[in-house]
């Protein structure tokens, strides 16, 4: 089921991910404020902006985790909004958080392995690290670079390697979409290049990302569209280089 | 010798405890939900046991493998028809609705077969058994095997099925299960009857080993939460644990002191234990609110 792609459709532009006039606030905050964008299909697309901007709360709005205030969420041209979680999960939409969320008293195996959708009995009862999935899971790991650590409990990990098992966590269900909260965030150069790399790779086998980076040079050299968040709201939108040099986007962090 | 003989019998006793507990501590975990009607459950088991085995003369043991599917059922019901409908804040609440429950089915069970003490004597019952040194209980060593073997099926199931898998997950992180695709209120309804499963087994084992009647989930359910309490809350190890520590004491103490300070001893290791390890013997956590 996770393999059926649907073709591009032209309405939609080649949209993986659109996002119409969000709004979210906390209090008398307005985090997200009319805000717009398109994720082109086939990208790795930046989402920047100076700290406060709403990044995150942009994030957890499209993955559910919150209730938009208003506006519409469509992945591949579907409304997703008034979905739950899992539910979008399954619609093909994957993330990762800044600091790494796991299960940490399950093994590094058990994090990767598919979850649960359907409760007929013969599948609840069937082993969760064996056949097809098992295979995905070791592969998964084996390109990380992890898989002598199958057995080992995910909170042993260092910090950058479970950044890695996230990242593999995420694409177990061969994801449409991943969104990445600041991948390169408190890990070393050579894991910075490393997890640089690996987005590279499974973008080539057709995942799209949009990425939260504070990591200028990383988002400069990895994402091919670039969308500047400032004040809830998307104020500048193009390729890294036209971005770089709009007087819009230099204010939002030099002004803010 | 005769020390290891009740140590060995305290075992027994220790591993129907297990069980007993197992379900409660597996809900708390998952929902964090106290089913105090997880007595009455068992209790409600016992007595199905008891009219089967009147009705057909099976062994009563044998008839778990008719009230664990059953009390299963009964767990989905419920779940379904009281518990989802707690909805946002349940813990509080959940408190006061199986309470209520447990005096429903107390009142049920009156009804249809009287408020009479009732007791499963298959005909193994008063006879022992010789294994090397030692006499034990056939009733007691049967019940007691089981109920392990019943353990380490519900062991296996959360640690290599994709329910048990689910179950972990939404166990430790519901928010971060629910992002990689899992339906929390799919997984907690399964929890919920999986633990009235084991009540199920349980109550088929305690008819045999105690008589019951309805009004008997008031004992249960405070021995059983003293169990799981001692053991750390939502820890199954930790259920299995503090079953062991208090049927052994129990057991010693009915051999070595009296019988009369059997039930005594059993709270005075709690009051003591958690004097000095308030989380329980394998409890993570001291406070709900407070993320380890």
């Amino acid at each position: 089921m996770t393999d059926e792609r649907r073709p591009p459709e032209a309405e939609e532009g080649g949209a993986i991910l659109e996002v119409r006039a969000l709004r979210k606030r906390f209090g008398g905050v307005a985090a997200v404020d009319d805000c717009s964008f398109r994720v082109p299909r086939g990208s790795v697309t930046g989402l920047i902006g100076p700290n406060g901007s709403g990044k995150t709360t942009v994030f957890n709005l499209i993955t559910g985790m919150l209730r938009p205030d208003g506006g519409e969420i469509l992945l591949e041209g579907r409304r997703i909004d008034g979905l739950p979680p899992w539910e979008r999960t399954w619609r093909g939409l994957g993330r990762t958080f800044q600091i790494a969320r796991l299960f940490r008293e399950m093994t590094v195996l058990e994090n990767v392995v598919v979850p649960l959708r359907d409760f007929r009995l013969r599948r609840m009862a069937e082993s969760a690290v064996a056949g097809e999935e098992r295979r995905r899971a070791g592969e998964l790991l084996e390109r990380v670079g992890l898989a002598r650590f199958c057995d080992e409990l995910a909170g042993r990990l260092s910090y950058g390697q479970q950044k890695l098992l996230e990242l593999a966590q995420a694409l177990v269900l061969r994801p449409r979409l991943v969104l990445l909260d600041e991948p390169a965030s408190g890990v070393n150069p050579r894991m910075i290049e490393r997890m640089a790399e690996l987005i590279r790779e499974f973008h080539r086998e057709g995942t799209d990302f949009l990425v939260v980076e504070h990591n200028m040079p990383l988002v400069m050299d990895l994402c091919d569209h670039v969308l500047v968040l400032a004040g809830g709201r998307v104020i500048a939108r193009g390729s890294p280089l036209a971005v770089r040099s709009d007087p819009a986007v230099l204010e939002a962090y030099l002004g803010g | 010798m005769a020390f290891v003989q009740t140590l060995l019998l305290g075992v027994l006793v220790a591993g129907v405890y297990a069980l007993m507990a197992s379900g409660l501590t597996l809900i708390f975990g998952v929902m964090n939900i106290v089913n105090v009607a997880h007595g009455a459950m068992l209790v409600v088991s016992a007595f199905v046991t008891w009219a089967l085995w009147r009705a057909t003369g099976l062994d009563p043991l044998l008839l778990a493998l008719a009230t664990t599917p059953l009390m299963f059922g009964f767990g989905w019901l419920v779940h379904r028809l009281l518990i989802r409908r707690l909805g946002g804040d349940p813990a509080t609440m959940a408190v006061l609705l199986t309470f209520a429950l447990a005096v429903a089915v107390e009142g049920l069970l009156g009804l249809v077969w009287s408020g009479d003490y009732r007791a499963v004597t298959p005909s193994y019952v008063a006879r022992s058994v010789r294994l090397g040194p030692f006499f034990l209980p056939e009733a007691q060593l049967y019940a007691g095997l089981l109920a392990v073997a019943v353990l380490l099926a519900l062991h296996l199931v959360l640690a290599r099925t994709r329910v048990g898998w689910a179950i972990r997950t939404a166990t430790e992180n519901p928010q971060l299960a629910a992002l990689v695709g899992v339906d929390p209120e799919r997984v907690r309804a399964l929890a919920f009857a999986i633990g009235a499963a084991t009540a199920g087994a349980g109550g088929s084992m305690l008819s045999v080993l105690y008589p019951f009647s309805p009004a008997s989930h008031y004992l249960w359910i405070s021995r059983l939460l003293g169990i799981v309490v001692l053991g750390g809350m939502g820890s199954l190890p930790g259920a299995a644990l503090g079953a062991l520590v208090l049927g052994v004491a129990e057991t010693l103490t009915s051999t070595y002191v009296s019988v009369k300070w059997a039930t005594g001893v059993f709270y005075l290791v709690i009051f003591v234990v958690l004097l000095l390890r308030p989380q329980g013997l394998l409890g993570l956590r001291l406070r709900q609110d407070v993320p380890q």
